[in-house]
Parts: structure tokens; sequence; C-alpha cells
């Protein structure tokens, strides 16, 4: 009895020591990040000793950031008058919109493959599959093309389409991929117990796909909330402006609005991080324990 | 009784084929069609560009020079260089990132207090926009005022500040560092998930059976992983191989005329190059094409093999 | 009844369409720096016209990208679009830009608006100017005092050697705060008296013995000896920024820096920066910005009107007093001066008389200065010959030139 708690005593203390190196090395950059933009200009020049937390914090760069300035390169910055709000929801709708769509369309799809059998499964999955290294601009020129025909530049829900189609291969991947290690007894047994393929999906495929969902779906948010390419060539004006194209504002002609961009990366950062925190509950075990019956 | 995790488990449905058929189309015809139409008509369109001398600056009908461009770009040697160097980065990123997403993802999975706030910290860097990301490390390792250089002097570790990124090997080093940080969220997401369809009762048994648990992982969870694994690791060889915003925002960026940094330029900065600086979209579409079969190459040896592994397992 | 009704609908109808007719909407294409920084000034030219301004700012090379993908398929990306110096080449060579010239007929610009005839190529003209700002230098006047000199350098041997006086004695360690890029090599070429180009695009800098062959040479030793800092070569950050953090003592900047570089709240060398006329023979080359009408607009006389407000008096002094922006208009900037408004006014008055311009007009303008830029990167990196570099850029300059004609 006592030798086992120490055991998972000393577990937990190597466990601990490798969070923190963990966070060190993923959050040391960020904490400086969340520095520079509580900071002034001059401290930031600072050198050769740094201070690791300014001696007179600023909350100026966020003010700046939402109220809007217009001056940028002489004086003071932030250009961006409006466009975070705007952008801010913009980049939520988009990013949720298309990983929700995303992750719903995987899902099925990787039901599809990984559990059916049909003709031409294995050319269709490749048919699907094969752009997935293409680099984004070589189709670019065409796509805007087809995408300004149908009106839908400059529009949310263009934005949308387009993340959507890009993302469905990974996710698809990824689905078919975690769809496969559901046991398959459960499946026959509710087969047998007379269930069609839709009843099959909603009562048995989706609780238990249930962080293979949270994973493609968060892989997708995120790689939305980051995509810089798309938002700059298919939107114009702030009906549609999306936060990366926002934070490439703060480079100006000749200087770097560093304590603002910093700032705007500061509460870019916020959103996805509250909606991972909220999906780590998918993410954790909970596929097979007790699922049989 | 054990399940074989990767076999194609075929549900006997030979009594409502018919209605296996529809679901099968209503799944899977509008996807096709969508990614047939935005992304294959595209690509064809671009292959077509691929073949004519198009370019945006020399206003003249483009001619169809057929595979001149792609022989014009494999006999440069700027090619080789390119690529030598791409693959370079991914043989420094690729196995850092994979070691550190799995380490993280079998810590994280382990039950402690505070596991959910850590695995979303964790994920952060993730969420930092690429362009700030460059300007970020721009900063850090800044020789002349950077914070790197301000902590190690602070702890006595060195006493001058370094220009760390001087020299094109030791930009490529960074490069490489950097990279992994942005980017290792994302295998670790993947394996996480991976890791939760491994049957507690597999390992519980194991256990009871006496297996340590270097045994334990070697002979369940490492082959039950590997399908997340190859995932995750096709998607980072892409993502290495195709480096772009790094390199661009830490050694080539700053300048206003669009100057790419000799010494760290990839087969991703070669394209952009030659698309949207020198606009000759001809040969930019060729060699996004040779990309796209180096990638894909590689990407199908990664993808059968790590597959036909674990199936033997 | 229904007749009445219908009678009703029609006269409602006269009254709405013709507002929604006056109502217009264009769509401007800038950088930050071109987003007309006074917002009264901008909603009373709103009000004014009838015609709404939809800004939509980007980063300069991304406008370039969003231009370019939309020119390839016949599409403007919108109505005005402002031009920068590489705008001619990434712009007007791509057939995006429209010839104002039948505008101008009927409403000529003015003579004060200098500079016009950057922007006219091939006899037609495509921007209309909206401020100059000539590539100058700074320097800390108190450092050099500190190093015993109390005049800026005559000539660039005398700065070199004062550079070296300043490292010596520990006054500053990189004193020379200049870009291993193409600017760098332009600026000493020409102030160093050298034309570099001739009529007909000649590439005359190549010549035996040429100035700019001089200049390749001390630039390529300014970064052996380390006399500009390591970090600039890095390519992190630029010239700017090491200055301001506090390194240097000669810095390449621009007309209107020592606005940044004295104020205290962004530069460290605050505030003993000054302008200084460049040595040598002291000329320079400028800046240009413009701004223009998209080729597939269809808001042409709206257009027009924004061009017309956004680079008269009123817009062009908000832009100088927002950005330091050298006003295009020369009875503005005599008015800015009047009010004490420009700072170093008498050197930039010596610098604009000693200018000499670059091609810009060249098709090929854009991809070749990216590659001086790698060709200097390249030599310093490698230590490579100057003369041997000076040779590479000018086969460059002549292969991209038999391409594009």
């Amino acid at each position: 009895m006592a030798l086992s708690y120490n055991r998972n005593f000393i577990k937990r203390i190597w466990i601990y020591l490798f969070c923190a190196i963990a966070l060190l090395w993923a959050i040391g950059p960020i904490y400086w990040i969340f520095v520079s933009s509580i900071s002034t200009r001059m401290e930031l020049y600072a050198t050769p000793i740094k201070s690791w937390f300014p001696s007179e914090p600023t909350w100026d760069a966020y003010i700046r950031l939402f109220q809007g300035g217009g001056k940028y390169r002489g004086g003071d910055v932030s250009p961006t008058e409006g466009l975070m709000w705007t952008s801010l929801y913009n980049t939520l709708f988009v990013s949720i919109v298309s990983a929700a769509f995303v992750t719903f369309l995987s899902t099925n799809a990787g039901y599809v493959f990984a559990r059916m059998k049909f003709k031409g499964k294995g050319f269709f999955f490749f048919f699907l599959m094969l752009m997935m290294p293409l680099p984004l601009w070589v189709s670019i020129i065409a796509l805007f093309f087809m995408i300004s025909n149908a009106g839908l530049i400059d529009t949310l829900s263009g934005m949308i389409l387009l993340f959507i189609v890009f993302l469905l291969p990974l996710g698809i991947w990824l689905m078919s991929t975690f769809v496969r290690e559901i046991n398959p007894e459960i499946e026959e047994a509710a087969i047998v117990d007379g269930c069609n393929r839709w009843q099959l999906m909603r009562w048995i495929i989706y609780p238990l796909s249930k962080s293979g969902m949270a994973a493609v779906f968060l892989v997708s948010l995120l790689t939305v909330w980051n995509n810089f390419l798309l938002p700059l060539i298919f939107t114009r004006s702030p009906d549609s402006q999306m936060l990366t194209v926002v934070l490439s504002l703060f480079v100006g002609q000749y200087e770097v609005a560093w304590e603002d961009m910093a700032a705007a990366a500061v509460v870019t950062m916020l959103p996805p991080f509250l909606i991972a925190l909220f999906f780590q509950r998918f993410l954790i075990r909970g596929m097979t324990l007790g699922a049989v019956k | 009784m054990v399940h074989s995790f990767y076999s194609l488990v075929l549900i006997d449905r030979s009594r409502e084929p018919r209605q296996d058929l529809i679901f099968v189309a209503v799944i899977l015809l509008p996807l096709i069609i969508l990614v047939g139409i935005l992304i294959y008509l595209p690509a064809v369109d671009s292959l077509i560009t691929s073949f004519t001398n198009e370019n945006l600056r020399i206003r003249r009908p483009p001619k169809f020079i057929w595979l001149k461009n792609y022989s014009k770009l494999i006999e440069n040697s700027e090619f080789w260089i390119v690529t030598a160097r791409s693959l370079l980065i991914v043989s420094l990123t690729l196995p850092l990132e994979l070691l550190m997403s799995l380490g993280l993802a079998l810590l994280l999975t382990e039950v402690f207090p505070g596991r959910a706030m850590v695995r979303t910290l964790v994920l952060l860097p993730w969420m930092l926009p690429p362009i700030v990301n460059g300007f970020l490390w721009g900063w850090l390792l800044n020789g002349e005022y950077g914070a790197l250089n301000g902590l190690l002097y602070q702890m006595g570790i060195i006493d001058e500040y370094v220009t760390w990124l001087r020299n094109p090997d030791t930009q490529i080093i960074w490069v490489a560092v950097v990279q992994t940080w942005t980017r290792f969220a994302f295998p670790t997401i993947i394996l996480l998930a991976g890791l939760q369809s491994i049957p507690k009762d597999l390992l519980d048994a194991a256990k009871v059976d006496g297996a340590s648990s270097w045994q334990s992982f070697k002979n369940i969870v490492l082959p039950l992983l590997m399908p997340s694994f190859a995932v995750a690791l096709t998607i980072e060889f892409i993502a290495s191989f195709q480096i772009f915003d790094v390199i661009w925002t830490l050694t080539a960026g700053g300048s206003a005329g669009g100057a790419i940094n000799p010494f760290t330029k990839t087969l991703m900065l070669y394209n952009y190059e030659l698309v949207f600086r020198d606009l000759r979209i001809g040969l930019g579409a060729a060699l996004s094409y040779l990309i796209l079969f180096l990638s894909l190459g590689v990407a199908i040896v990664f993808v059968t093999r790590l597959y036909n592994q674990a199936v033997k397992s | 009844m229904r007749s009445i009704k219908n009678t009703l609908v029609s006269i409602l109808l006269m009254a709405v369409i013709p507002a929604a007719l006056h109502a217009e909407k264009i769509t401007f294409l800038t950088p930050s720096w071109g987003a007309p920084p006074d917002k009264a000034l901008l909603e009373s030219f709103q009000k004014e016209s009838g015609i709404t301004v939809e800004i939509q700012s980007v980063q300069n090379k991304d406008l370039f990208s969003r231009t370019q993908i939309a020119a390839a398929t016949g599409q403007s990306p919108a109505d005005v679009i402002f031009l920068t110096q590489e705008a001619p080449s990434n712009l007007v060579a791509i057939d995006m830009m429209r010839s104002l010239n039948d505008l101008q007929v009927k409403d000529p610009l003015e003579n004060d608006l200098t500079g016009q005839e950057f922007w006219n190529i091939g006899g037609e003209q495509f921007g209309v100017p909206v401020y100059a700002q000539l590539v100058m230098m700074d320097y800390n006047t108190d450092r050099l005092k500190q190093a015993g000199f109390n005049t800026p350098p005559s000539s660039w041997s005398e700065l070199k050697s004062m550079a070296e006086k300043l490292k010596s004695s520990g006054i500053d360690k990189h004193p020379i705060a200049m870009k291993s890029s193409d600017w760098s090599w332009y600026l000493m070429a020409l102030s160093m008296g050298d034309p570099m180009f001739g009529n007909d695009f000649k590439p005359i800098f190549a010549n035996k013995g040429s100035k700019s062959r001089v200049a390749m040479k001390m630039l390529l030793e300014f970064f052996s000896e380390e006399l500009i800092s390591p970090e600039i070569v890095a390519g992190t950050v630029n010239q700017h920024s090491i200055f301001w953090s506090g390194t240097g003592t000669f810095h390449q900047g621009w007309q209107g820096s020592i606005r940044i570089g004295n104020n205290v709240k962004k530069s460290k060398q605050a505030p003993h920066v000054a302008y200084m006329v460049l040595p040598g023979v002291g000329n320079t080359w400028s800046f240009p910005a413009a701004i223009g009408i998209a080729k597939y607009s269809k808001n042409v006389e709206a257009s027009w009107k924004f061009i017309r407000w956004y680079t008269g008096k009123a817009n062009q002094k908000s832009i100088y007093k927002a950005f330091g922006l050298y006003p295009s208009r020369s009875s503005v900037a005599a008015e800015l001066n009047d009010e004490g408004l420009v700072d170093g006014y008498s050197q930039i008055l010596a610098q604009s008389k000693k200018v000499n311009e670059l091609p810009r007009q060249a098709l090929w303008w854009g991809p070749f200065t990216a590659k001086v830029s790698e060709q200097i990167l390249t030599a310093v990196q490698t230590g490579a010959d100057s003369d041997k570099t000076v040779d590479k850029i000018a086969a460059i300059w002549n292969e991209l030139k038999s391409e594009y004609e």
C-alpha cells in the first residue's frame, strides 16, 4: 500500500516537471508578446538588461486598438479603426461555421470510407486526398475567377465555402482513421437490432467519435483562424475582412508597430483559446469505456 | 477475441444493398462535386498554364511550350539546391516535432488536476497568427535588443549579445526551431485523439499480466497509434517541406522590394518568387506541380509503409 | 383606385431613384499610410459629393498580389488604387491602370503638382502625384561631436573614416545604419555622382571604373569592417529600428525620418537627429507616390472627383501632419513651411535640388531591384568581390531587359 502510494507520488512529480518544461517552451514566447503589448517602445529597446515585466505597464495599445486612430507612420499607430471588432466577428463566424460543417461532413464521409464497401471506393478516396499537397496559390487565379463570377467575393459565405472545400480532405482522412478504431461489434449489434445507416450514425458513431470529431473541429477552426492568403484575395471590405489581414496592417512602411501588433495578437489568441478549453472535455477518454451495451 | 482494428470490417448488408448505395451517394456525391469544381478545375487550369510561357508583365498572348517550363526548372541547379534545402529543413523539423508531440500527447493523457488547462495552454503557439509569429521571433532573437539575449545575459550564460541569425547555417537551425514551435500543437491534438481510442481494458490486462509500461507502450500503444501517427507525420511533412511563413518573416522580410534571402530559399519561396514577384506564372505553375509530385511521392511512401507496418502488427 | 396607386408609386420612384443614383460608392485600395488621415475631412467630402468611399487597406506587397490576381482574370480589385514607386513595374506593367489623359482634357492638373512626369509612362498619365519623398540621410549630431567632428561629412571616404573613428573610440559599435540591400548601393552610387542608368535604359553603372563600382566596394567594406551591425544582415529588422533602438550614428532615412528620430517615445537617438545633405556630389532619388484609377473600374467620374480631392490642399496638408509625407503640391509645401511645420526644411530644400531618378518605369524594375538586393546580400555573406557583383548585376539587367523587349 505504502509502496504504490510512493510510486504514484513520484510519478506525479515527474508529470508536473515535464508539464512545467512543456509550458515554458510553449508559453515563454507568448509571455513576451503579452509583455510587449503592455510596454512602451523604449522599454522594448532596453539593452543589455531587460525587465521581465515593464516598470510602467500601460494598456494604451489595447485602447488604441479598439478606438481606432488613422495616423500611422510618422506618429501614432492603429489604422484599425473599427476593423478589430468586425474582423473578430467575421473570423469567429467563418471559422466556427466552416469547422462545424467540415466536422459533420468528414465524419459521415469517414464512416463511409471506413466501413462500407462499394465500387470505386479506393478511387474516390484518392480523388479526395490527392490534391492536398498542392500549394494553394496555384489554384488561386482560376478560383478567383470562379468565385467572382458566382458573386461570392467579399462575402462570408464565399469564405466558408472555400474553407470547407480545403479542409475536407484532411478531415475525411482523420475521421476515417478514427471511425475505423471503433469497436465493430457495437455496430454489428445495432444492425442486427434493425438500425439503418442513418440511425447508426446518429446513435452510435457520433457519440463514439467525440474525441475524433473534437480534434477535427479544433484543427479546422485553427487552420481557418490562421489562414492569410484566402482572406487576402477573397475579401475586400470590412464586410468580410478577417483578423489575419487586419494584423498585417501594423506593418508600416518603415516600422512595425510592435506593441500594437502584440496587443492585437493577444486579442486574436483569446477566442480560439477559450474554444479549445471548452473542447478539452471531448478530447478526453470516453469512447470505448462502457460503450458496449 | 482481439479485434483487428485495421482490417476493413465488412458488415454484411446483402439484405439492403440499394439503401447502402443511396447512403454512400448522398454523403459522398456532394463532396466529390465540391472538390471537383473548386479544387480540380483550378488545378487543371493551372496545369494548362504550366505548359505555357505566360508572364503577366509581358503583354502578349501566352504560347504553348509544353514541357519546356519543366525542363527549364529541372536543368537549373537552383531547383535542386532549393529542394535539398527544403529536405534539410524537413530532416531537422520533423523528428523534433513528432517526438515532442508524441511525448506531450502521452504526458497529457495522464490524469492530473489542471490537465485541461495545460492541454489548452500548450496549443497556444498554434493560435498565434503567422505574421505575428515571424515578428515575434525576430524580436526575440534580435542581436541588439532581443529578449533571448537578455535572458541569457542576465542568467550569466553569455556576456555579450549574440547575433543569432547572422549566418545562413544558424538561420536554418532557428527556422527549424521556430517551425517546430509553431506547429507542434497540430500533431499533438491528433495524437491525443488517437490515444483516446486505445481501450483501457487492453492496457489494464497487460499490466495484470506483468508488462512494464515500456513494454505495453511498445506493443500496444504504438501499433494502435500508427494510423493517427501516419496522418500527423504526412501532414507535418507537407507543412515543413512547403514551409513559407516562418522563413519569410524570419530571414527575408523587412525589405520593401520583395527580395528573397538566397541562403534560406526553399521550394515555396522559390515558387512565390516566380509567381508573385516575377509574375512568370507559367513557370511558377510548373514549379508548383513539381512540388506537388515531390510532396505526394514522399507522402504516399510514408502512408503505405506505416499502414503496412500497422496491419502487420 | 389602381391608377391612383400606380401614379403614387411612380412619383415615389421618381423621387427615390435619382437619390439612389446620386449616392455612388467607390473603393480605394491602399496601404495603410495612404488612407486619408483626417476623418472629418473625408466625411465632408463624402457629404458634398454624394460619393461614399470605402477604404481597403492592406500591406503593400499584398496590394500587388491582390491586384495581380484580379488582373489575371480581367477584373479590378478596386476603383482607385494608391500607387507607390514600385507600381509602374507591378501595376502599370500588367495593364491594370487606366489612363487619365481623357479626364485631364476636361480637368487639367495644376502646375504646382510636382512630379507628374514620373507617372507619365509612354505618353499616358497613370497617376496624380500625392507626395514626394526623397531618400535622405540623417545622423546623430551629438555622437559625431563626441568623436570630434562638428560638421557632417562632405565625401563618402570622409564618412567612412568618421565611422571608423566612432567605432574605434568606442562611442558607437556600429555607426552606420544602412541595409544590406539595393537602396544602400543606389544611395552611395548616386550621391557619388554616377547616374547609373543612361538613355534607353543603358546600364552605365557597369562601365569600367564607374563610381558605382567604387560605391559597391565601399558598401561591402562597411559590412566586412562591421561598421554596419550584423543584425542588419540577419534580415529580421531594418536599418530604421536599429537606428532608433540606439545603434548607429549615420542613418539612411527618408524625407521625414527625423520626425521619428527625434520622438522621445520612439527613438533613443532623440533629440539629436538632423538631416545631412548627402556627401559627395550628393544626388539622391525619390520615392514618389500617386493615386490612379483601375482599368476596369465602372465609377470613373466619381473616382476622378475623389482623386482631385485627395490631391487637393486640405488632404495633402492633413497627410503631412499625420505621416510627415512631403506634399507634391509646392504651394502646400511652402504654406507648411511658413507655418513652421517642416523640420529640417533648409536641408530638404538643398537636397531636393540634387535628384537623379532611377528608371522605375522599366517594366522589369521590380524583379531587377529585388535581385540586386539578393546579390548584395550574397556578397556580404560570402565576401564576394565587389566588381564581380556589379558585373553580375549588369548581366541580370541585360537579361531581364531582353526578356521584356
